[in-house]
């Protein structure tokens, strides 16, 4: 160490000293630094460097310990002081206390609200897994493409098997059974899973016990299942007797093992997942496919737990390793863009999809700054209020200081009122936010899965209010504080109302220009969702979405072989047709507008492939539907013909495709007649050509698209659509009484509307809209009151002039002008600096609109029109009272 | 201001130990700070804050008092402020170490100490 680096030392140290309260600081102070230096010389020799650093980690608490200690009692006795100061004095003005309390929990409410849901879905940890930090969500990523593929059995059996930075590797996937008890099924989601997967995710039973080792191979003595605590509550009405029941699980028995614990619903908590059943269970469970064998099949989600020292890297390094050893030897004979597919990604569990992570999380983010942007508002009007009765009480101010009082502490005072009244506005804020979460959690979001959302506030919501509520106490107390205590003595005492400092008025003309710009932003924001809502709506996606319901079936759930699904299918068909209204009925494999795209691999004879198409592999996206699927949508053949019934299983293979498809591969020929190829499959004739149209959501880019007869590729999952010339909702009885008489034991199926159903492709915007436009008002009614507030207060500070004014000649119009010019011209400059902070802000929102301009003219005119208005109503309620006033009256006053 | 020693013990460890070492002569706050690490072999170690803390309140209680600034021999002559044991100090000490021998002296102690912590 220098000289200089001790010098430094010695005068931090100094600094440091007057944390202590002056009389320590003189009566030992001088000796302390002198110790702290002799010190500090011992270490330096001792041990260098890291010697005086650690002797600074020592003496720093050491000094503010030190320093607590010998001020306990002043803060304690200042603090209580204060504390009782400040509530007499709020206590005095109940008016302005409540006004501001109320101002400061809306702010606060609207902030805690949004992190309660951003809480529920993102930021709360996954519940019922131990050691969560041990935890890896294992992805294989394509080598140049984003996105994460799922993977196939024997690549989860090579992984579990090689890995040693992994001490247990698990793999699931999602599915829906059909559990029942005697009597009417129920439809559950569940999870498939390995044997090891609660093991792995450290999860513990609440009853009985999980799988077993002999449980999860083939040919398995006995089918078993483990239920969620829910539906042990719900269906079972928690009786412990359940476990060693047998139940039927897809028309087989099953016997229940155990109970999962309360709150546990596998990795992704927001979707509710009622069972698990192990892999053995597969074959039952998942009918018709080979899943436990095929290499070339993805379906499963992997997550592993890091063994003891394994780092996340290594295990990283190791995994991407095995993977390339996979690819190049068993997957070898799939060939083409399985070789591609080395990438691994390793991410901590979120409880979301890690895809889904980052969109959700932007989106939250975009409605916290919105909610914060209220709060903000919310504040600025609590500090314009502070600062207008800092005016109101410069006497008293002006005495105090007079009276030998430190400014210091007088900004203590005025910062503890302020502090006072945001603690309490904080508390309401929670109040309120508790009801809002309660309204929300009623909501029902167009989904067709079963969610499990709790919003309501936790603790960690809370510590934010009460963070939040503090924090902005604090930073927009502080300026009206400062400012309060500034009083100058003689002009105060003299009472003159006329001399309120210049500088003050400046401060409170910002922050009403604040207050006006983040309310613009908040209506800039509101209104392009509006539009984009709006525009959402008009996208046409080229078929009829109204007049058609629509409901999930799949009766290989009840056990059901593919030739009596199909008898059971148009059995229902038929018996759907002869009711009343009803003009067509058809299965799909994927019901439109539902965010899902599938797609298949193609050959097609005489084309020859772009590069990059060579690179990955023709394809083309792909719906199965049965003959009336174009009825039901209204969706235009423009050449050839639709499907027919005749297109079944023993008639030549055919297919529609739609326009662009045809203009891809046959430019400027007639595709009817033309053949491809779908896998290894015989050749598939093209039949007709449809319109093109929006599939999976309304901003995808067009891409060949290709509709398979469901009689010649068979599945038994479909979506069932009916339209009908009345209101499809009024399908539902109807639809679910055919279901049951044609089989009493499928479970109802749960009918909607289509429309109702593909609105799931606007719900962020539906979801924006309603969030931004209810803060955007609230923000709007805010900055009027504020306004109105100070223009209110200036004009009665201004009492004495406007008389002289008006004893001098002026009109009651010329005084109405002067008050409301005074307030608009800080509006204006309000409205400025929101349009400024708007064009740049809405930037970020540009992947919501659908394609709106972020700088779409009508908001951007119509919004600052709206707060012009608002501010200008605001500022001629006080001017017109202004006006209004007697003269003689007026020159009389103070 | 006269005071009873046995008002003052027992000692808290700590101030026992300063007023120990004051003992031995007058000590700067460095040599205390040494003073003090010697005897508790390390376990007890004053930073500044702490050590005057402590020294304030036995300097209140009139145990101990300022003998001035002087160079310091081991200090390189620089000069420190020193503290010595006043003469209630001096009774205080003698009073804490007859009570802690007494303490310590009984033969079960003394068993426990041969088996547990014999003198090497």
């Amino acid at each position: 160490m220098t000289h200089r680096h001790r010098a430094l030392s010695e005068r931090a140290y100094t600094a440091l000293l007057r944390l202590l309260p002056e009389e320590i600081r003189h009566d030992f102070g001088g000796d302390m630094r002198e110790l702290f230096i002799d010190h500090l010389r011992d270490e330096r020799r001792r041990a260098g460097v890291g010697g005086v650093l650690r002797l600074w980690l020592r003496t720093i608490p050491d000094l503010v310990y030190t320093a607590f200690h010998e001020r306990e009692r002043d803060m304690l006795t200042a603090i209580s002081q204060d504390a009782r100061y400040a509530t007499r004095i709020l206590r005095k003005h109940p008016v302005f206390t409540f006004v501001a309390i109320v101002v400061v929990a809306l702010g606060v409410s609207a902030v805690s609200t949004i992190f309660s849901v951003a809480n529920a879905v993102v930021l709360r940890p996954v519940p019922g897994i131990a050691r969560a930090d041990q935890l890896v969500v294992i992805e294989r990523v394509h080598r140049d493409r984003p996105g994460s593929t799922s993977v196939s059995y024997p690549y989860y059996q090579e992984l579990a098997r090689e890995s040693k930075r992994l001490s247990g590797l698990a793999a699931w996937d999602m599915l829906t059974l059909t559990i029942s008890t005697g009597g009417e099924g129920l439809l559950a989601q569940a999870n498939l899973v390995t044997g090891n997967y609660f093991n792995v995710l450290g999860t513990r039973p609440s009853l009985g016990r999980f799988f077993a080792a002999d449980e999860d191979l083939p040919g398995a003595p006995k089918q078993v299942i483990v239920i969620s605590h829910s539906l042990w509550q719900r269906r079972f009405s928690g009786d412990s007797t359940i476990v060693g029941r047998t139940i039927q699980v897809n028309r087989q028995p099953f016997t229940v093992i155990g109970v999962a614990p309360a709150g546990f619903s596998g990795l992704y908590p927001v979707l509710r997942i009622d069972a698990w059943v192990p892999m053995a269970t597969q074959p039952v469970v998942r009918r018709g496919e080979i899943l436990l064998t095929s290499v070339d099949a993805g379906w499963l989600q992997l997550v592993g737990r890091l063994a003891t020292g394994a780092s996340h890297d290594a295990a990283q390094a190791e995994l991407a390793g095995l993977t390339e050893r996979f690819a190049a030897t068993a997957e070898r004979s799939l060939g083409g863009d399985a070789a591609e597919f080395t990438g691994i990604r390793l991410t901590t569990p979120s409880g979301l999809p890690s895809d889904a992570t980052r969109p959700v999380l932007t989106f939250f983010m975009i409605l916290m700054v919105v909610a914060a942007l209220v709060l903000a508002i919310a504040s600025v009007n609590v500090a314009t209020m502070l600062l207008a009765r800092a005016t109101m009480r410069r006497r008293e101010i002006a005495i105090r200081l007079a009276l030998g009082a430190a400014r210091a502490r007088l900004v203590r005072q005025l910062l503890t009122e302020s502090l006072i009244l945001f603690a309490a506005g904080g508390a309401a804020g929670a109040l309120l936010a508790l009801y809002t979460t309660r309204l929300l959690s009623h909501l029902q979001l167009p989904v067709d899965v079963q969610l499990n959302v709790d919003v309501a506030p936790d603790a960690r919501v809370l510590a934010l209010t009460i963070g939040v509520a503090v924090v902005t106490g604090l930073l927009f107390g502080l300026a009206p504080a400062l400012d309060g205590s500034r009083a100058d003595v003689a002009t105060a005492m003299r009472g003159d109302s006329a001399g309120a400092g210049r500088s003050r008025s400046r401060l409170r003309s910002a922050l009403i220009a604040g207050q006006v710009a983040a309310s613009l932003l908040l209506l800039t924001t509101s209104g392009l969702f509006v539009r984009a809502l709006a525009k959402g709506h008009r996208i046409d996606p080229g078929y009829d979405l109204t007049h058609v319901a629509t409901t999930g079936l799949d009766v290989s759930l009840s056990g059901y072989d593919s030739t009596r699904a199909r008898a059971i299918y148009a059995a229902l068909h038929d018996r759907l047709r002869t009711l009343d209204n009803v003009t067509s009925v058809a299965y799909a494999r994927v019901l439109p507008l539902s965010m899902t795209t599938t797609g298949m691999g193609i050959r097609v004879p005489g084309y020859t492939p772009t590069p990059n198409e060579k690179a990955r592999g023709l394809s083309a996206r792909t719906n199965v539907v049965s003959a009336e699927y174009f009825d039901v949508l209204r969706l235009p053949i423009v050449a050839g013909r639709k499907l027919l019934p005749s297109d079944g299983p023993g008639a030549p293979r055919v297919a529609v495709v739609s326009a662009l498809f045809a203009q891809t591969f046959w430019p400027n020929q007639n595709p009817l007649g033309r053949t491809f190829t779908v896998g290894d499959t015989n050749r598939i004739s093209v039949v007709g050509v449809a319109r093109n149209v929006k599939f999976a959501n309304l901003t995808e880019t067009p891409a060949p698209f290709m509709y398979l007869p469901l009689a010649q590729n068979w599945i038994s999952a479909v979506t069932l659509f009916v339209r009908t010339s009345g209101n499809p909702d009024a399908l539902a009885t109807p639809i679910r009484d055919a279901v049951r008489s044609l089989d009493p034991t499928l479970p109802p199926p749960a009918v909607v509307s289509l429309e109702n159903a593909a609105s799931v492709v606007l719900l962020p915007q539906r979801v924006a809209v309603i969030v931004t436009a209810t803060l955007g008002v609230l923000g709007l009614l805010l900055a009027s009151i504020g306004l109105y507030g100070v223009v209110s207060f200036t004009t009665a500070q201004r009492t004495r002039e406007i008389g002289v004014r008006m004893a001098l000649g002026a009109t009651a119009a010329d005084v109405v002008h002067l008050v409301v010019r005074d307030g608009m011209r800080v509006v204006g400059v309000g409205i400025l600096i929101g349009l400024a902070a708007g064009a740049l802000a809405t930037q970020v929102l540009r992947p919501l609109l659908f394609g709106v301009d972020p700088l779409d003219g009508a908001t951007f005119v119509t919004m600052p029109l709206l707060l012009a208005g608002a501010a200008l109503v605001a500022s001629l309620l006080p001017a017109r009272r202004a006006a209004a006033a007697d003269p003689v009256i007026a020159l009389r006053q103070d | 201001m006269f005071r009873d020693p046995k008002h003052f013990v027992p000692l808290r460890p700590v101030e026992f130990l300063l007023l120990v070492s004051l003992a031995e002569g007058d000590l700067h706050g460095y040599g205390l700070t040494q003073a003090l690490d010697e005897r508790s072999d390390g376990a007890v170690r004053l930073e500044p804050g702490n050590l005057y803390k402590v020294l304030k309140r036995l300097v209140a209680d009139g145990l101990i008092e300022s003998a001035g600034h002087r160079p310091a021999a081991d200090l390189e002559n620089e000069r420190r402020h020193y503290y010595r044991l006043t003469r209630l100090g001096e009774r205080v000490v003698a009073l804490e170490a007859r009570r802690i021998a007494a303490l310590v002296a009984t033969p079960a102690v003394r068993s426990l100490v041969k088996r547990f912590a014999p003198a090497s």
